[in-house]
């Protein structure tokens, strides 16, 4: 419990200094938000008094301390943009992103640790050769190029699936236009799972007790099932946590493709229009949830090798 | 003061303006249909506030929400009536006075739209707590004052001959509801009301803005019963979506993408020039642009044709100066500019500058500029000038522009088809940056001033042809070319008129299977 404990006071100088850093960053790139609300033919007056309204007018580094005494009271600012809390955006967009997210990983957990698997017991044989290949593929796709490709495929050519993620009537609707988006960002984790699960099974199947398993007699298939590929599942559940950071800045890329009205979309729009409190929000939200992604990652590694646990 | 002087009727207008039509498919078929008809916004709104609308998307939805005194026909930039029934002008050219329609009301009860709305919404862009934009556009303004219910009189301090061309047609002029404003507060976005063919039902940030047809509508409601604008920014996108049957209605900035749709034989596709112009402008305080010599030369050393056919293929036309054919008081009776490097050779040794520059030109990340500003690297190349190219994203770009801080610099305008607004804007001195005088050109001020106070309209036409031919000698710019407004739609709609000065007009279109 203090271990945990510990884990989670260390993530708040990680969330501050990523707070600063997105702060510092967008207040230093050129670029004013009342420009981009107002156009280009605002009257001097008018200009003046949006800034004063939105507090821009002040110093810089006032701004970051008023920002961060509202952060430490739970308030995230409101959009510029959009009006509305900054809060509200995000819980707003929230499902769409976990959805998309998720079913990513899912995805590349299912199609990238039966390729790995495949690959390590076949080595160096065809199948390993063409698993490989595909592996590679997928890891140096661009999201947004397969994207575009399978919208042309499986939307456009032959029309199974629908391109605006933003359109969805219903649940079974909002999972139809899922499956798409979802396959574009689960691709390239899948490629890098199958390419870890791949060396972790070659790694644990040179293992002596792999050795004595099968001396024991026991079936090939417990062997790599039971006894293998438990313990080859260890870097692969590091490799899906860490890359859940990555899953979501692939998610600013897939949602624009797809118009799936989530999180990374908000983010782009946002950026674009310099929202200062939702780009701040947004990047806070993804600085926290890498970090927790992270800390459950430990404590499922913990679940899976009691070596972790007990030690 | 004698109003009944010159009364004007629609037809009039559209004869004085001397405007053609450009397309506008109808007809009498009357299909009721629920379906929604799903129309692609570039962008997502940011206002609905006609205060603060200044974005093509936010008006795509609120013009089609709000009503005017008078409006664009649609697909046109004929004049004709919207919530007036007629209106009359003074002799002096001070006074307007317009006749309300008795029988328009306000969308979800807010009762019947007067006289005191239309005094409140243009007052309202004079208060400064409004933040309006389009204050200035009311600068000229002494008075407003509700006669009676349906009688509105405007008292002008000087004459303003494109006070209801211009002012009361564009987006300036969209009237509001004094209750809804009031109650709405800062959350007027949520609840927009106004007394145009749609009203609000939803707004879902990010994904659509909902419109139903308003069954009230003193036109008769609406063919079709329920409008989505959707978001979606990349061209590429769009063009799935259209093919995916996804979007009914589409307009592209990427040529590859309408083409495409084009040559598909699958949709209704049209593309001709609107009041769209691109190109450069040259800051005129910085050397050797002050210099008309080199602003002639640079304007030779542009392969215009060569941009058009490669970045265009071949749908945007050659401009003979700012102002396209479409609007008021255009003249191609100017001095052109042909491509010809041997005579821009010559024009930078007459100026000194034999040996060429070096320059650079401030562009930002939407089409066309990336495509197009390699082409003029390299034209100037060939006649001795290094342009660098400095290329922000938008965003970015606006604080160098605004600072007036570049040597050249893009420019993409469109405006109400009354060229006041647009040529103020653009180059009148007072508009010096962070105005959008971009080249810092005082050169035709007083025929701007002179062609507002004008009442008669073919000595207002001669003024707008002395300002095209006065820019032309000067060369402040170069304009690259009239671009097209490029609509791509399912087969199974019509009568959509094509879009100019923003207006979308949905309440023309109406499915054809239904």
């Amino acid at each position: 419990m203090r271990y945990f404990a510990g884990l989670l006071v260390s993530t708040l100088p990680a969330l501050l200094g990523a707070i600063t850093i997105v702060f510092l960053v967008i207040h230093l790139i050129p670029g004013d938000p009342v420009d981009v609300m107002l156009g280009d033919f605002a009257s001097p007056a008018a200009e003046e008094k949006l800034r004063q309204q939105l507090g821009l007018d002040e110093p810089v580094w006032k701004q970051y301390a008023q920002y961060i005494g509202n952060v430490v009271r739970g308030n995230l600012g409101t959009s510029i943009r959009l009006g509305g809390s900054v809060a509200g955006h995000i819980s707003d967009r929230l499902p769409y992103t976990v959805s998309l997210a998720f079913a990513a990983a899912v995805l590349s957990v299912l199609i990238g640790v039966p390729l790995g698997i495949i690959s390590a017991v076949k080595r160096n044989r065809p199948a390993d050769y063409v698993t490989r290949t595909i592996a590679l593929l997928g890891v140096s796709m661009p999201a947004f190029w397969l994207g575009l490709l399978l919208i042309l495929a499986f939307a456009v050519k032959i029309p199974l699936f629908p391109v605006l993620g933003s359109s969805a009537n219903s649940f079974g609707d909002f999972l139809h236009r899922l499956v798409l988006p979802a396959f574009a960002l689960g691709v390239v984790m899948a490629a890098l799972i199958t390419r870890i699960t791949r060396a972790s099974m070659l790694d644990v199947l040179a293992q002596d007790y792999v050795r004595t398993a099968r001396a024991k007699g026991l079936a090939g298939n417990v062997v790599l099932y039971r006894h293998a590929l438990r313990n080859a599942l260890m870097p692969i559940i590091t490799v899906v946590g860490l890359n859940i950071g990555q899953l979501l800045g692939g998610a600013v890329v897939t949602e624009s493709v797809f118009n799936w009205p989530g999180l990374g979309k908000l983010f782009i729009d946002s950026m674009y229009a310099r929202d200062y409190p939702v780009i701040q929000g947004v990047a806070l939200f993804f600085a926290c949830a890498v970090i927790f992604v992270n800390l459950f990652t430990d404590v499922i590694y913990g679940l899976v090798n009691p070596m972790v646990r007990h030690g | 003061m004698n109003l009944e002087a010159i009364k004007i009727n629609r037809r009039q207008v559209a004869a004085a303006m001397g405007v053609a039509p450009i397309v506008l498919r109808t007809s009498g078929a009357k299909a009721q249909d629920d379906r929604p008809l799903r129309v692609r916004m570039t962008s997502d709104i940011s206002q609905l506030d006609p205060a603060a609308v200044f974005d093509p998307s936010s008006h795509y939805v609120a013009g089609s929400m709000y009503s005017r005194l008078v409006r664009y026909k649609p697909g046109t930039t004929e004049i004709e009536p919207d919530l007036a029934t007629e209106w009359a002008v003074s002799e002096d050219g001070l006074e307007y006075v317009f006749t309300l329609r008795n029988d328009a009301v306000w969308h979800k009860g807010y009762g019947q739209v007067t006289a005191n709305d239309v005094k409140f919404s243009v007052e309202r862009h004079l208060d400064p707590e409004s933040r309006s934009l389009f204050a200035s556009y009311y600068d000229v303004l002494e008075s407003v004052e509700a006669l009676d219910d349906t009688t509105v009189k405007f008292t002008l301090k000087q004459p303003f001959a494109p006070f209801v061309g211009s002012t009361l047609a564009f987006r300036s002029g969209w009237i509001v509801n004094q209750r809804a404003i009031e109650e709405g507060g800062d959350d007027y976005m949520n609840n927009p009301i106004g007394s145009g063919p749609y009203q609000f039902d939803s707004w879902d940030a990010g994904r659509r803005v909902v419109l139903v047809a308003n069954t009230e509508y003193f036109e008769g409601a609406p063919s079709i019963k329920r409008v989505e604008f959707i978001p979606i920014a990349e061209d590429a996108a769009a063009e799935l979506a259209v093919m995916s049957k996804e979007i009914d209605l589409c307009y592209f900035n990427v040529v590859e993408s309408y083409l495409r749709l084009q040559s598909s034989g699958q949709f209704i596709t049209d593309a001709p020039i609107a009041l769209h112009v691109h190109g450069f402008l040259m800051n005129m305080t910085r050397p050797p642009y002050d210099n008309v010599l080199v602003r002639r030369a640079i304007a030779h050393a542009i392969d215009r044709e060569g941009i058009i056919a490669s970045i265009f293929q071949n749908l945007a036309e050659l401009p003979t100066g700012f102002l396209t054919p479409n609007y008021f008081g255009y003249s191609d009776n100017v001095e052109m500019y042909d491509y010809d490097p041997d005579k821009a050779r010559e024009l930078l040794a007459e100026a000194g500058l034999g040996d060429g520059f070096d320059t650079s030109i401030l562009y930002n990340n939407t089409a066309p500029w990336p495509q197009m500003v390699p082409i003029i690297q390299a034209n100037l190349k060939e006649v001795g000038i290094n342009l660098e190219l400095i290329g922000l994203e938008f965003a970015a770009y606006q604080e160098p522009r605004r600072a007036g801080d570049y040597d050249i610099i893009v420019v993409s305008t469109s405006g109400p088809a009354d060229p006041d607004l647009i040529l103020t804007e653009y180059f009148h001195s007072r508009n010096f940056p962070p105005g959008v005088n971009s080249s810092y050109y005082d050169q035709i001020d007083s025929l701007i001033e002179e062609g507002r106070l004008e009442q008669d309209t073919n000595k207002r036409k001669d003024i707008y042809e002395r300002i095209q031919q006065q820019m032309a000698i000067d060369s402040p710019g170069v304009w690259t070319d009239w671009d097209p407004a490029m609509m791509v739609h399912t087969s199974n709609i019509e009568g959509h008129a094509i879009v100019l000065n923003y207006d979308l007009n949905p309440q023309t279109i109406r499915f054809t299977d239904g």
